[in-house]
This record gives C-alpha cells, structure tokens and sequence, in this order.
C-alpha cells in the first residue's frame, strides 16, 4: 500500500517540512533569547496600610489578581481566614509593565470599613511595584481621602480550595 | 456526603442543560457537540457567573471542583477510546498521495502561522514561567487541529460519504488528527521538561510504547476478536478486560509523560476493525460516556473559559486574530496543497472548509494546555471562541461552496438516480417516503397504479431516510451509515420484487439517505427532484392519537410540493373509486389523482360525490372541474358516474358511501373534517371514520397538472379507436 508520489508533490511536500522545521528553530531561537514575558504574579496579596483609613475597626485587605500575561484583573476583599463561600468578581483591571502594577476600579465601601454601606463604591487607583521575593510596594488612592495611602503588600501561599480551582 | 449530594445535583444540571442547548443547536442545522459546548460555557463565569454570582456560587462552589475534575478525565479517557475504535484504516482507499500530501500540508502551515502569532503574544499574554518553545509548539499545535470526529459526523449528515470529496475529506482528516495526535505529544514533552532536548527521553518512550501497542498489543487483541467471532458476542468478562486495558494504557502513557488520552486512544486505535466487535463495543460504552461524562467534561472546560477576560479592545483584537490566523492557515494551507495535488477548484475550496472544523478536538487540546499552564486563561478563552466560530462554520460554508445540488453529480459509487435504463426523460414522478418498508406494501403499489401509464415514463421514488438523531453515536460513522443504507436497499429492494405487474418495477428507483431531519430533507429532496407529488403513508405518531400528526403531518404543512396521505385499510383491488367533491382546491387534485387511476387502469370504475349544502349550486361544477371532464376521451368519460348531492352531514354521507368502494380520495377541506389548524395540525375526521382505503390529498401547486401527461395520450388514443 505504499503510494505513488509524484515528484512535484514529492518536492513540495519535502520542501514544506523542512521550510518549516527550520522556522521552527530560528523562532524558537529568536523566542528564547529576545522574547520576555512578563513575571508570574501570586493571586492573592495581604495588605498592609501604613496609614489608617478614617474608620474605627478598618478590615485587613486582601488584593486578588488574576494575571492574563501584562493584562491584570483583581479585586480587594476582606481577608478571612477560609476562602469565602462567594469568590470576588474582579471589579479593578490594570497592567503589568516592567515590574510595575498599575489596577484601577471601583471597590464597595464595607469592603474597607464594615460599618460603611455595601451598596456605595469608592473609586480606587493602585500604583505599586513589584519587589523580590513577591512583595509590592506603591500607593493607593482611594475616593474621599486626599492624600494615597502607601502600602507594603505580601504574597500569600495559595489554599487548597484554590490549588484545585486551578486545575 | 454533602459534597456527592452537590455534584449530582451539578451533573443533574449539566446534563439538562447540555441536551438543551444542543437540541437548539441541532435546529439550527449544527452539530450537537457544539451545543453541549456553548452550555458547558454558559454554566462558568462567561454567563451564568456574570448574571447570577450567587447561584454559579452555590452551584459550583470550589470543592466539587476535583470530583468534576475526576468525572471529566474519566469520560475523556473512554471518549478517546470511542475515537481510537472509530479510526479505521479502510478511510485510506484511495487517493492516498493526495490525502497525505493535503493533511500534511493543511498541518504545516497553520503550525508555521501559529508560531509566529506566538512571537507576537508570548510577551503580551504569557508568563516567565512557561518557556517559548513549549508556548509555540502549544500554539501551533492548537492551530493545527482539525476534528475527526465531528468532521465525520457533518460528512456523514451530508450525504457525503460516498462521494470523491468525502472520502477525501475522511481520509485527509484521519491522517491530520494522527499526526496532531504526535504533535501534541511532542508539546506535552517539551512543556513538562521546559526544552526540546529535555523532551527527546520522553518521545523516545511514546514511540516505543506506541510501536508494543501496534505489534504485541495488536495481536493480543486479534485474540480477542477471534473469540468474539466464534462466540458472537461480547461478554462482561470480555468488556472488563477492556476496560482495564483503556485504563492501565492511559495510565502507562500518563506516567510516560504524554497525557491520558493518548493511551485510551491507542487502545482503541489498536483494537482489531472486526465489524461487529467494534460496533458491539461502541454502542455499549458510548451512550454512558457521551450522555453522562462528555458533559461534565465540557461544563469543567466551560468553568474556565471566562468570557470577561477579554474587557479591553486590544484584547478583542487579539482574539480576532488569533481566529484569522486559525482560518487562513487551515483553509489556504488545505486549498493550495489539494490544487498542487491536482484537486479541482470547487473541491479544494470545500475540503479547506471541512478541514477548518476544530470543534471538540480542539478542547481537548487545550484544556491539557491550560492544566499544564501553558497557555493563561485569558489565551484559553480566546482559543475556545476560535475552537467554536470555526466548527460552527463549516456547515454553511460547505452548503455555499458546495451546494447539494452538485454533489449527485459527483457520486463514486453508482448513482441511485441513474437514468440510462429509460430512453426519454419520465413525465411524471412519485417521490413515496417508506419508513417501515414490510407494511408499506399497499403505499408501493398505490403509487405505481397512479404513476404508471403503459405509454408514457413515469417514476416512482421511494424514499427511505435514515434519521441521524444523536451526534457522535456510533452509527453516525460513515462506515456505519453506508451499512445502515445497504440494509435499506435490501429491504426495499425485497418489496420491490414484490409488487404486480411485473414490468413497473423496472420503473421504480429507490433513494435512500442519511438526514437529521427527514421532513426537511423530503421536502428539499421534493424540490431537487422535480417530483410531481409525495404519496405518504400513514402512521400513527407517538405523542398524539392524530392520523395526520407527526411527520406526516410535518411533510403535509412544509413540502412544497402536491401531498397525498394514503391510509390503508388493506383494499387488495383498485377498482371502484369514490371520490368526495366539494369545489375545494384540494378536491380537484383528489379527482385528477381519480382519473389518472381510471386513465391508467381501464377496468377501474369512478363515482364523484358532489356534496353540497344548499340547493342553488346544485348543478354547479368548478370550471376546472368541467373542462377537465371535457378533455377526457369516451372510454374513461363513460366509467365515470357524478352525483350531487345534498346533505347537511356530508361526512357522514361520504362515509356511508365509502362502505362500497375500494378507495376512497377526498382533499383537506373543512368539508370532509380534514383541515389545517393555525400551528400547522390537520384534523383527520373522515380519516378516522372512512370505511375503505382512504388517499387524502394536499395541494400545493395551482399550476401543476397530474393530468396533463397522460391526457395527450388518451385523446390520441381515442381519436385512433375512433
């Protein structure tokens, strides 16, 4: 059953899988040493203000991102200590670039201050930048407070729930 | 306990949701996969995460997540086993050089096209986690996938399979899915090693198991198959084995470093094609895993695709491109290699369009991709959207290229419809759909006594449609499909032999095909086929007691073409005819269908029942009606007996008199209780109630005459006698 080749067909077949095979490894070349992509973020970062918001119990924050390469997606949230039944829509979207985060979005106010409404949302713009050993350091400004808050940020180890959510 | 409570409750909502959504797809003319796809989808953050937060919470809450994981794998590991069992070397008749050259080349350059899309998005959309090569190799891969299966499905539903173009479309699409089957291989080593030469231990090993299974393994299976032969059956003890044997080679191929699948795909690859044992297997192990773990598998893929990643227009730009990357590097690739082949223009352009299908291949691949984190979620998403534009075109880009109509001429195997035996073109036809053809004998014979006239060439058509109800089941295959239609030939063959006089059965060419929807496919086959009237036969259809429901009632309301409903009461003689009138369209076609029995068969007798109301139109004839009666030679003037009569129940009146007659042929008029309603449904009272062999006729057509064949004849014929 071995087929007839034709050797036009012959030479074009051949001539294609070696075209290829060799655009194959002069991308792949170019790729590896010129081409950089941007550096894994971890999802979920503890917040810590070095001020303090104008609230009397102010909730530890929690920064969720969803990295899609230098698109970023994220979300603050309350930090608790299991993973909450309702995980946070991403409500602020930002880049990645040269190690610099940038997020901006809107954030519900008891997010900040439980005593605050749920229904109003502050406007919020984070600036920071990406350190060693998965910390960030910026700024965040926030509606309402006219200086940005500074703030250091720790990269937390993911949970369990969120290891499979994964898969 | 609570955490199986939740995922039942979740497959529960799968499964509905998914035959849903694929019945709607289905109307549409789309494969069914593509529908279980879309739902899948629309069950993850793309739709119900972004309506309904709570309720995709609740429904889908992190902890089922590795239950469904395990569901899924399980029903993919057997699916690719389905796959495997499928692949039969007999799809390589033929055109092999063409075939390789083809698949081969429609792989190369979407690969090349993919790699270099990777340049552009690896630094955009990837992390420094994933090495390049692994992304390019992933990418193009990705590109490069054409789906066998539902290709087959879509060549199969299309009638296809016979002609040049699917075969090598067959051909050219099982030679593509093996050689991206190794591609994908290849990128699974080099992104779970980070290089290619990292990757060359693990490739070493897939060749080397993949050689045992097709030599060591083959001929232990070829044991199996010869006990099936002799015991002509499967047995559990046979199907555990089996199964174990799926298991342990996905296992194996998993702990070699390539994925899963591949290992359940060899098995079944490997499997000895013996007709029976393979369908004996598939139809055991399909129904379970494509109605109850595929789902699964697509609403666990549908959980990751999230729609709302893509919120910026440079990212909608991104997915456009990826999409016309996907296209162009398919379809040019495909359409050059088959014209340097020699393949014709129109041709070449259809089989590029086939060869764009990726559909549920496609998912696979990249779901692998996405576990092993080389492509992010926001690519995965963009790749599921391509995976899902690109199958859903297919089926009208093929209709566009290649329109049914051409694809008779192009059959490879003899044409059902092959005319050489009559000289001259037939005048009239008779297209008689047969669903059961033991019972249908009286339908057969019917038809023949109203088509044929000793003079004139006529033909009879009966229709035997093979209704495809489920995708991706076994008999789907085009394999199976043409030996579900050699069966049907058979049976109808058998009846044919069986009908009186002897020389009309050179005058009836049966046409058997496969169809999703047989109504539609009457209909257009109707038109297609320039045929002068459907002659159906009743039957009663499972949701309703009504004569005239069902398909019957479906071929009633859509074809475009003159109808007539016979329900047999077992008349064995055609000789005295009762005809009810009522000034009605309908009525003059059941009196033309009269008097071309009467015309056709001289010792026929015909009585018309005009039945009126009141007493001024008492001699009234419709025009038609009366020239008609005027056309007719003496000899058949003279059989013909007319009565007017009036009557305030003119059912009841025709019913009595239909006590006395062979046949009865009355039209759907509101006149005899047999009319439509508004959504379509007839009323089948005289039906019901008629005491003979009743033909209810339907016309269309104001134009049509089912006379005018013959009465050319009778007049000169007359005028000879004279």
């Amino acid at each position: 059953m071995i087929p007839k080749f034709r050797s036009k067909s012959l030479a074009f077949y051949g001539g294609s899988i070696i075209f290829v095979l060799l655009l194959f490894k002069v991308v792949t070349a170019y790729g590896e040493t010129s081409l950089h992509a941007p550096p894994a973020l971890i999802s979920q970062y503890r917040l810590n203000l070095d001020q303090n918001l104008n609230c009397s119990q102010p909730n530890p924050l929690m920064l969720n991102i969803q990295q899609s390469g230098i698109y970023l997606n994220g979300s603050l949230s309350v930090a608790m200590t299991e993973t909450p039944k309702i995980p946070e829509k991403p409500t602020l979207s930002g880049m990645l670039a040269n190690r610099q985060l940038s997020l901006s979005g809107k954030v519900r106010k008891n997010v900040f201050c439980p005593s605050a409404s749920a229904n109003s949302q502050d406007s919020v713009n984070i600036q920071s930048q990406l350190e060693g050993a998965g910390t960030l350091q910026g700024e965040m400004t926030i509606t309402g407070i006219p200086t940005p808050l500074k703030f250091t940020a720790v990269a937390q180890k993911p949970s369990v729930a969120d290891k499979a959510k994964s898969h | 306990m609570q955490i199986v409570i939740l995922v039942l409750f979740e497959v529960l909502v799968v499964i509905g949701v998914s035959r849903l959504v694929g019945l709607a797809f289905r109307s549409i003319k789309q494969p069914l996969v593509i529908g279980e796809i879309v739902a899948g989808i629309m069950l993850g953050p793309s739709l119900l995460g972004l309506v309904a937060p709570d309720v995709s919470a609740s429904l889908f809450p992190p902890e089922t997540l590795p239950i469904l994981n395990v569901l899924s794998q399980v029903g993919l590991i057997f699916f690719m086993f389905l796959i495997g069992l499928e692949l039969n070397p007999k799809y390589l008749k033929g055109q092999l050089e063409v075939a390789i050259l083809t698949s081969h080349v429609s792989i190369l350059v979407p690969f090349s096209l993919g790699t270099l899309l990777a340049v552009g998005l690896y630094p955009v959309v990837s992390t420094a986690g994933v090495s390049f090569t692994a992304f390019a190799l992933f990418l193009g891969a990705a590109m490069s996938i054409t789906a066998f299966p539902v290709l087959a499905r879509i060549i199969t539903e299309n009638n296809l399979q016979g002609t040049r173009l699917g075969t090598l479309a067959l051909t050219c699409a099982a030679v593509d899915d093996a050689t991206a089957w190794c591609l994908l291989a290849v990128a699974i080593a080099v992104a779970k090693s980070g290089n290619v030469t990292g990757a060359f231990p693990t490739i070493i090993e897939a060749v080397l198991y993949i050689g045992f299974m097709l030599t060591v393994g083959r001929w232990f299976l070829q044991r199996l198959a010869t006990y099936y032969r002799r015991t002509g059956r499967l047995s559990q003890l046979m199907m555990a084995g089996i199964y174990m044997g799926v298991v342990a080679s996905a296992l194996i191929t998993e702990l070699i470093g390539i994925h899963l699948i591949f290992g359940a795909f060899l098995l079944g690859a490997a499997m000895p094609k013996n007709a029976g044992l393979v369908r004996d297997l598939a139809q055991k192990t399909e129904d379970f895993v494509l109605i109850f773990l595929l789902p699964v598998f697509f609403a666990f893929s549908g959980l990751r695709t999230q729609i709302g990643l893509i919120n910026r227009p440079e990212l909608w730009l991104m997915c456009l491109a990826v999409l016309g990357v996907a296209i162009s590097g398919k379809y040019f690739g495909t359409y050059v290699a088959a014209r340097v082949g020699g393949i014709k223009n129109r041709e070449a352009s259809a089989l590029g369009w086939l060869m764009n299908t990726r559909g549920l291949t496609e998912l696979i691949v990249l779901n692998i991709g996405l576990e092993l984190k080389v492509i992010s979620p926001l690519l995965f998403t963009m790749l599921v959207i391509m995976a899902l534009v690109t199958t859903f075109m297919t089926s009208p880009l093929l209709e566009w290229t290649y329109p049914k109509r051409l694809i008779k001429l192009d059959m490879v195997t003899p044409a059902e419809e092959d005319e050489t035996a009559t000289d001259t073109t037939p005048t009239y036809r008779i297209l008689v759909p047969v669903a059961n053809p033991s019972t249908q004998k009286g339908l057969l014979q019917l038809a023949v006594a109203i088509a044929l006239n000793h003079k004139y060439p006529a033909l009879v058509h009966p229709l035997s449609l093979i209704e495809l109800e489920e995708d991706y089941v076994f008999s789907n295959t085009p394999m199976e499909a043409d030996r579900l239609i050699d069966v049907r030939r058979h049976q109808l063959e058998e009846l044919i032999q069986s009908l009186e006089p002897p020389e009309a059965r050179s005058y009836i060419r049966p046409i058997i095909r496969v169809s999703p929807n047989v109504a539609r496919e009457t209909a257009e086959i109707a038109t297609l086929d320039q045929a002068d009237l459907i002659l159906v036969g009743w039957h009663r259809p499972a949701f309703s007691s009504n004569r005239l429901g069902g398909r019957v009632g479906q071929i009633l309301s859509t074809a475009p073409v003159d109808v007539a409903v016979f329900i047999d009461r077992g008349a064995l003689r055609l000789e005295t005819l009762l005809v009810a009138y009522s000034a009605n369209i309908h009525d003059d076609l059941a009196i033309e269908m009269a008097l071309r029995l009467l015309v056709n068969h001289t010792n026929c007798r015909l009585r018309i029942l005009h039945v009126v109301k009141e007493p001024q139109s008492k001699h009234e004839l419709s025009y038609e009606f009366s020239s008609v009666m005027e056309q007719l030679p003496v000899t058949v003037r003279d059989r013909i007996e007319i009565e007017v009569v009036e009557a305030a129940e003119p059912i009841q009146f025709v019913i009595a008199a239909s006590e006395h007659v062979d046949l009865t042929i009355a039209g759907t008029s509101r006149a005899w209780g047999i009319e439509r309603q508004t959504l379509g449904r007839y009323t089948d009272e005289l039906a019901i109630q008629c005491r003979s062999s009743l033909l209810i006729t339907r016309r269309y057509s104001k134009v049509t005459s089912h006379l005018a064949s013959i009465l050319n004849e009778s007049k000169i014929a007359d005028e000879v006698s004279e």
